[in-house]
């Protein structure tokens, strides 16, 4: 489902809003973890912790909004 | 020498009770030839001289690395760290803000201009220029320029101002490390 979200048409990228979530909790993850942490083993530790931190905070908030979407 | 019960040191380090009779003397323990010349705070003139001279040198170089480190990480993501000799930080950073600016381009999030006139728009200008010279590759990226009517380009606008975020604090970790604060 993910992996055919990343459809690249004319220049333009159709991605699913699941697919654009993990990819910034994935990115702005390794970056926190590179800025905070300077032990190699702390900071994928870190990394994890992060991007399950944001995941689950995105799914958590989707969810209380889902009554008020339509 | 060393016979006070209790003052045992290992080879190299200055027994605690010799340390605290020189304090109790009211001076540091220095060598005997700079003694007869030396100056209020316990040192020769031309010793803390040249120790101040030495120091403000090492500080303006610490200044200027970190100001030439910061300039390189903010044109080019990566690139002050690169030069601190941080090459795998460098290329974490490079491709996390690259990622998140190419992704948000591809998208067609919108970039800031940098006169909007509004105070919405000069912040999304502030953030969108942390990118560097990615801010100048959106004429290349969005060709059709930005569509903030879909989600998707809601989307690429924040996808693009966090990474200008993300490099300024990137730029500010370069800054530590060149003036020593960090590793």
């Amino acid at each position: 489902m993910i992996c055919s979200a990343f459809i690249l048409i004319n220049g333009v990228l159709r991605l699913s809003h699941l697919a654009a979530m993990l990819l910034f909790a994935l990115l702005v993850s390794v970056v926190l973890a590179c800025l905070t942490q300077r032990a190699r083993p702390g900071g994928v530790k870190y990394a994890l912790w992060s991007f399950a931190l944001f995941v689950l905070v995105g799914v958590g908030v989707a969810w209380l909004m889902y009554p008020i979407s339509r | 020498m060393n016979d006070v019960p209790g003052n045992e040191a290992a080879f190299g380090e200055t027994p605690v009770n010799q340390t605290a009779n020189n304090q109790d003397s009211g001076r540091q323990a220095v060598p005997h030839d700079t003694l007869a010349e030396e100056t209020p705070t316990g040192q020769a003139p031309a010793v803390h001289a040249i120790a101040s001279s030495h120091s403000f040198a090492a500080r303006a170089g610490r200044a200027a690395l970190a100001l030439f480190a910061a300039l390189a990480a903010w044109l080019v993501p990566g690139l002050g760290h690169l030069l601190l000799g941080r090459w795998g930080r460098a290329l974490l950073f490079f491709v996390a803000v690259g990622g998140l600016v190419v992704t948000g381009y591809l998208l067609r999030g919108n970039v800031f201009a940098p006169h909007s006139g509004d105070p919405f728009g000069t912040l999304g200008f502030v953030a969108d220029a942390g990118t560097g010279v990615f801010y100048y590759f959106s004429r290349f990226f969005e060709a059709a320029g930005p569509d903030v009517s879909r989600a998707a380009g809601d989307y690429g606008t924040r996808f693009i101002a966090a990474a200008g975020v993300v490099n300024v604090l990137a730029v500010l970790d370069a800054i530590e490390i060149a003036t020593g604060r960090r590793s």
